[in-house]
Parts: structure tokens; C-alpha cells; sequence
């Protein structure tokens, strides 16, 4: 339930703002939605050797959460990580760090000496700076979207009738993953191992993003794929039941070598607050 | 007036919107945000794949190393353009996390492995892909990537959002 802190709610027609489940809002300002700050499309060509093989500026001021997709002959082939054991083989051939005001490339053509197509998003988000939000309750039951109600932002020169969500800043037909918290608090064990690590109150298994390095570590971070060691760092997530059954934290980025304070973050997303649609396949 | 805001903005309790950073600035109209569209059902799915027979495997002769890629399963994502997209994939629902797009399924992630099977994910303008991508190395006495009985678990979110860098407004 929401706070009673000053912000923009919109509840679901016949529901009361004090009295509103999570999911039974149309929009609430206190969940920080991830909105996109700085957006690219670069070429990064295979540049043999090369510590660089391409630059752009985002010019943001802070470390922001940034993805990239790989874009290989007009497909999109996944999501751009530091090189991983686990990933696709072309995946692998493009990697990307970034600062505060930069985002790094490096085309080691691992795979396909060629040039690739990153397309690169940052977010709204500082994921240098711990925070925790409170924690919305996701839905039980699925809600139709209702035209009637709710809220809407078209951007600059975009008409608020528009049937097309990419003309709106925000539109209450979508809804965005949302921050639940952000996570650079570095724990030991006894062996020494150092590690990041995040428990879901809510006992489900939510989207982490995670990256390692940042102002903690050299100067800048690069994103981890899940379920594999990569460049050094193991990032897991499990159910909370096998988190407490094998002693670990349901989310966490290890680092099994001596390393510095804060050496990464994890951000966890909160899921929509919608039923996801459910499908079985048989091959 | 600060120039890094939108006309609506809300910062966190305590906080004044003239000073406030990051996060604790929860809402601001200056940015897109990334939008689920929840009027359409492929935007936000959890997707099981069961392997009822096996997908093809390579066939290269003793001594060879072979691949064969199979497309398993494809659906259309409602859009127009290629779409941002994030997938999680599990083989025992989400117990734990086995990895995102490009996942090996069977094989050592050190890339040693003579028998090795991913589960990868490209997305176009029209469609969302599932492949099976297998590589084997035929000693003579192995046998190729089987993945027969397996459950592949995929969260998949697909934002109205494309990947041709025109989501944020030219004026900001």
C-alpha cells in the first residue's frame, strides 16, 4: 500500500488512494521508474588490439544504468555483457564499460572480425548510490487496462491522442519495471570471499541487473550476465526457498580474488505490476 | 528553474526538488520511460519450452567439429521495429536463474566441452526467435547434444521502446 507521502497517484476506477493495493495503482510516483536518460546507436568496428574501439559521451554526470544490444545483420542477438564462458559465441565479440560521462567499447573478434551495431540505453538511475525502496505487492488477479482512467505525458510535438506508446513520456496503458534497491554494500565471509548480495522480503525471485567495478573499483563498471563466472565474478540469483537452502543470498556478484570496498552493484527491478501472460510450448 | 527537469517532477519524501539527485528524483517527465505496453500480452511473458523430440544435431564424422542451429519456437512482438527486449532463462522454473539470452544448456562454460547446447534469442522487426544451437565434437565414442526431456523456462519483457536510439526526444 502506498504511502502517505506527497507524490501523483492514480488508482484503478472504485478504489480509494489510501486504501489501494499495489497493484490497484495506475500509476504512483513513489516507485522510481526507470526512464531513459541518454539513448545511441554506434558502430564498433573490430579493431585488432585495440584497448578502445569506440567512445561515445552520455554526458549524464553519474553512473547511470546502462544496457546495450548487439545488433548483428539487423537482428538483435542479446543484450551486450562483459565477455562470459556462458553467453553466444557473437555475443562475446563486443564488450562495454562505462563512467559517469563515458561508455567504453571493445570489439575483440573473438568470433566475427566485423563490424557490430550496439545499441546502448541509460537510465535514469545512479547505480553507484545504495538505496531501498518500499516493497509493492504484485498482483493476484489480472486487471484489463481501463482507457478511461489513468494518466499520460506525449513528448514534445507528439499529440496526447496518439495511439502510440513511443509518443508518450509516460502513458498509464504501460507500465515500467520499477527500482526496488540498489545495492554497492560489500559483505566477507569467513574464507574472505567478498560478495554483494540481495533477500527479496517478498520471497520471489525478482529481475537483478548487476555490475562490477565503478568508482569503487577502477572508474568504470561493466554489466554481468547472469549464472556464470565471467572476468572473474560470479553473478547468481535463485528462488528465496534454494537462497536459504545452499546459504547464499538470493541475488549476489562474487568475487572470489582480494578486491576493493564496493567493487560493483546490484540493482534489483521490481516485476510489473500486471500478470505476466503464461504459455507452454511442446517441441 | 533547473534544466534537468521535465514540467512534472516529484522528488522523494524529505527531499526538495531543488536540490534533489538520482534517485531520489522519482518522477520526471523530461525522460521517456521505458514502457511494457499491458495491452499487449507479449510484452510481458513467461514462456515454457518443453522438448518432446530432439532438435536436429550436427553430423559431422569422427574427428570433426559441427554445428547445427534450429529455430524452435518464434512469436510475433507486436511491433514494427526491433524492440528492446530483456530475457531470463531457467531449466528448473526459476529456481535458479541459468542465465539471459545466449544460454548454454548442456556443455562447460570454459567452451572445452565436445558436446555443447544453447539456447539463444534474437529478436527482428516481427518476430521473437528461440534457437537450439549445438556444437559437437565427434571423438568417435560421444554422443551429440541431447536435450530431449528438458524445460526451458524464458521471462521475457519486450518494450515499446526500439533499438534505433529515437526513444528520448531530440529537444532534451
Amino acid at each position: 500500500m502506498a504511502s502517505n507521502s506527497a507524490g501523483i497517484r492514480v488508482t484503478q476506477i472504485g478504489v480509494s488512494d489510501p486504501f489501494a493495493a499495489d497493484y490497484q495503482y495506475v500509476f504512483n510516483s513513489d516507485w522510481p521508474s526507470l526512464a531513459i536518460a541518454y539513448e545511441t546507436v554506434v558502430q564498433v568496428p573490430y579493431t585488432d588490439g585495440a584497448s578502445v574501439s569506440a567512445t561515445v559521451t552520455h554526458g549524464l554526470g553519474f553512473y547511470p544504468l546502462t544496457m546495450g544490444w548487439t545488433i548483428l545483420n539487423g537482428v538483435s542477438i542479446g543484450r551486450t555483457f562483459a565477455t562470459s564462458g556462458n553467453l553466444s559465441s557473437a555475443q562475446n565479440d563486443v564488450t562495454f564499460s562505462f563512467d559517469n560521462d563515458k561508455i567504453y567499447f571493445i570489439n575483440s573478434g573473438l568470433y566475427n572480425k566485423v563490424t557490430y551495431t550496439i545499441s546502448i540505453k541509460c537510465y535514469n538511475v545512479d547505480i553507484s548510490q545504495n538505496i531501498d525502496y518500499t516493497l509493492p505487492k504484485f498482483p493476484t488477479v489480472s486487471t484489463p487496462y481501463d482507457p478511461t482512467t489513468g494518466i499520460k505525458v506525449s513528448k514534445y510535438q507528439k499529440s496526447i491522442a496518439s495511439k502510440d506508446l513511443n509518443d508518450f513520456i509516460l502513458h498509464s496503458r504501460a507500465q515500467s519495471p520499477a527500482v526496488l534497491s540498489i545495492v554497492t554494500d560489500v559483505s566477507v565471509t569467513p574464507s574472505g570471499t567478498r560478495f554483494i548480495g540481495y533477500n527479496n522480503p517478498a520471497n520471489y525471485t525478482p529481475w537483478v541487473l548487476a555490475f562490477v567495478g565503478g568508482p569503487g573499483q577502477g572508474t568504470t563498471y561493466s554489466p554481468l550476465a547472469p549464472g556464470s563466472q565471467q572476468s572473474g565474478y560470479l553473478f547468481g540469483i535463485l528462488s528465496a526457498t534454494q537462497a536459504k537452502s545452499l546459504g547464499f543470498a538470493q541475488a549476489r556478484i562474487q568475487a572470489s580474488f582480494p578486491t576493493t570496498k564496493n567493487f560493483g552493484s546490484l540493482v534489483v527491478l521490481r516485476d510489473p505490476l500486471v500478470l505476466p501472460n503464461v504459455l507452454r510450448v511442446v517441441y | 528553474m533547473r534544466n534537468d527537469l521535465g514540467p512534472i517532477s516529484v522528488s522523494a519524501p524529505n527531499t526538495s526538488l531543488t536540490t534533489v539527485e538520482g534517485q531520489h528524483l522519482t518522477f520526471n517527465t523530461k525522460y521517456p520511460f521505458a514502457k511494457l505496453d499491458s495491452t499487449n500480452k507479449n510484452s510481458f511473458q513467461i514462456i515454457t519450452i518443453f522438448f518432446n523430440t530432439e532438435p536436429p544435431n550436427p553430423t559431422g564424422g569422427p574427428g570433426t567439429t559441427t554445428t547445427k542451429k534450429t529455430l524452435v519456437y518464434q512469436y510475433k512482438h507486436g511491433y514494427t521495429y526491433e524492440p528492446s527486449s530483456w530475457f531470463l532463462i531457467s531449466t528448473d522454473n526459476f529456481v535458479t536463474v541459468l542465465g539471459s539470452e545466449g544460454t548454454w544448456l548442456i556443455g562447460n562454460a570454459s567452451g572445452a566441452s565436445p558436446a555443447i547446447a544453447k539456447f539463444e534469442v534474437e529478436v527482428d522487426s516481427t518476430y521473437v526467435n528461440f534457437y537450439i544451437d549445438k556444437q559437437w565434437t565427434n571423438t568417435g565414442s560421444n554422443s551429440p547434444p541431447n536435450i530431449i526431456g528438458f524445460s526451458v523456462n524464458v521471462r521475457a519483457y519486450i518494450f515499446v521502446e526500439g533499438l534505433d536510439g529515437t526513444s528520448v526526444p531530440s529537444h532534451v
